[in-house]
């Protein structure tokens, strides 16, 4: 039963593609768990103001799937307990690009080191005209550098 | 016997030589008044009694002139025992003089000897103290010389130490210095490099890179990563 609960956590990273949309989640996360120990405000109030519509609604299914009852404040902290040890630590890779990337392409990234590097992986995007054109990658400490810049001052 | 001892019976012996003379007179008085003589008889005993009282106060005054010479005898003969007497303390004086001087001279001899000692061993002493005091103060003084330079190399010392530190310091701010200024013309002459390149590029495609191929770069650019990251 935990291990399915991992699971559907692990399945709202489709969601979540960048460090900030991490930041912003695990953020929303904690609001819930404090709402637990007051039972003021209710849990999907809460997911709907703070986070996309696809992500709530993903929220919601992934308790639903666990047989987590959102009103029931002990089991929903312990979800959402489970949610923030799981998704606190997930790797993530720099890059930066020379434009400011939409949200489209932002994704295309994303999925694409998902399928090509890590199929957890966060990307925390940056951008830097500087280098013209091309990349910046940083993972686990190593930086490679594909960027023009570098290829023109190596000419 | 003494003047004063002598005084009192040279006063007293006129006295009772006058005592004497007037009992004689009344005593011829009465005889005359109590026998009755006869006027011729009367006369001679008269004339009798004025002689006797005459010849009486002859012997009278002989007797005080006597006495007076006597007592002046006396006196004079005290007087000459009192010269002598004081002849005698004079000698006496003299003699405790010489005696007491001859002391006084004895006691200042050894009060003088005494004085010598003491004086001597005063100054033996003082030359003592002094050697000693020199003998210190020599230390003394060896010891603020030593002091002195100690305190004058380790200010020497001090000095070329705050010297150092601060030539240190000025060449490590000057250091600095020298890298900001190159940081920031190298940072110049990068920007005017990136201007350069993005110019050539720019000129290259006829316009700056556009958004799509951007993406399509930077698609291509991750492809390079992976390739670059197999091994």
């Amino acid at each position: 039963m935990e291990g399915q609960n991992k699971a559907n956590i692990l399945e709202l990273l489709e969601f979540i593609l960048t460090k900030r949309d991490l930041d912003i989640f695990l953020n929303t996360v904690k609001k819930v768990l404090d709402s637990t120990y007051s039972s003021q405000e209710n849990v999907e109030n809460i997911l709907n103001e703070n986070l996309s519509i696809d992500l709530s609604d993903a929220v919601i299914n992934s308790a639903q799937d666990s047989l987590i009852d959102l009103k029931n404040s002990s089991s929903t902290r312990q979800f959402f307990q489970e949610i923030l040890d799981t998704l606190s630590n997930q790797p993530t890779v720099d890059i930066t690009l020379a434009f400011t990337p939409s949200r489209k392409f932002a994704k295309k990234i994303a999925k694409w080191f998902r399928k090509e590097v890590d199929s957890r992986t966060l990307l925390n995007i940056k951008t830097d005209e500087d280098i013209i054109a091309g990349s910046i990658i940083g993972k686990d400490g190593r930086i490679t550098d594909v960027s023009f810049k570098k290829l023109i001052l190596e000419q | 016997m003494t003047f004063e001892q002598i005084l009192p019976i040279l006063l007293i012996i006129p006295i009772l030589s006058l005592l004497l003379n007037f009992i004689l007179m009344v005593f011829f008085v009465y005889i005359l008044k109590g026998n009755g003589f006869k006027t011729k008889d009367q006369m001679e005993v008269e004339n009798k009694i004025l002689a006797n009282l005459k010849k009486s106060r002859l012997e009278s005054t002989q007797i005080v002139s006597d006495a007076a010479e006597k007592a002046k005898e006396i006196i004079a003969s005290a007087s000459k025992t009192s010269e002598e007497i004081q002849s005698k303390m004079q000698e006496i004086g003299n003699k405790s003089y010489e005696s007491l001087h001859k002391g006084l001279e004895e006691e200042s001899t050894s009060i003088t000897n005494q004085f010598k000692v003491n004086y001597g061993k005063l100054m033996e002493e003082y030359r003592s103290s002094s050697q000693k005091m020199m003998i210190n103060l020599q230390n003394a003084a060896s010891q603020i010389q030593s002091n002195l330079q100690e305190d004058l190399k380790s200010q020497a010392v001090a000095i070329f130490s705050q010297m150092r530190d601060n030539t240190q310091k000025q060449i490590q701010e000057t250091s600095q210095e020298i890298n900001l200024y190159r940081e920031d013309a190298f940072a110049k002459i990068e920007k005017e490099a990136k201007e350069m390149v993005k110019k050539s590029i720019a000129d290259y495609f006829n316009t700056q890179i556009p958004l799509d191929s951007q993406e399509e770069i930077a698609m291509k650019s991750l492809e390079k990563f992976k390739e670059e990251n197999k091994n």
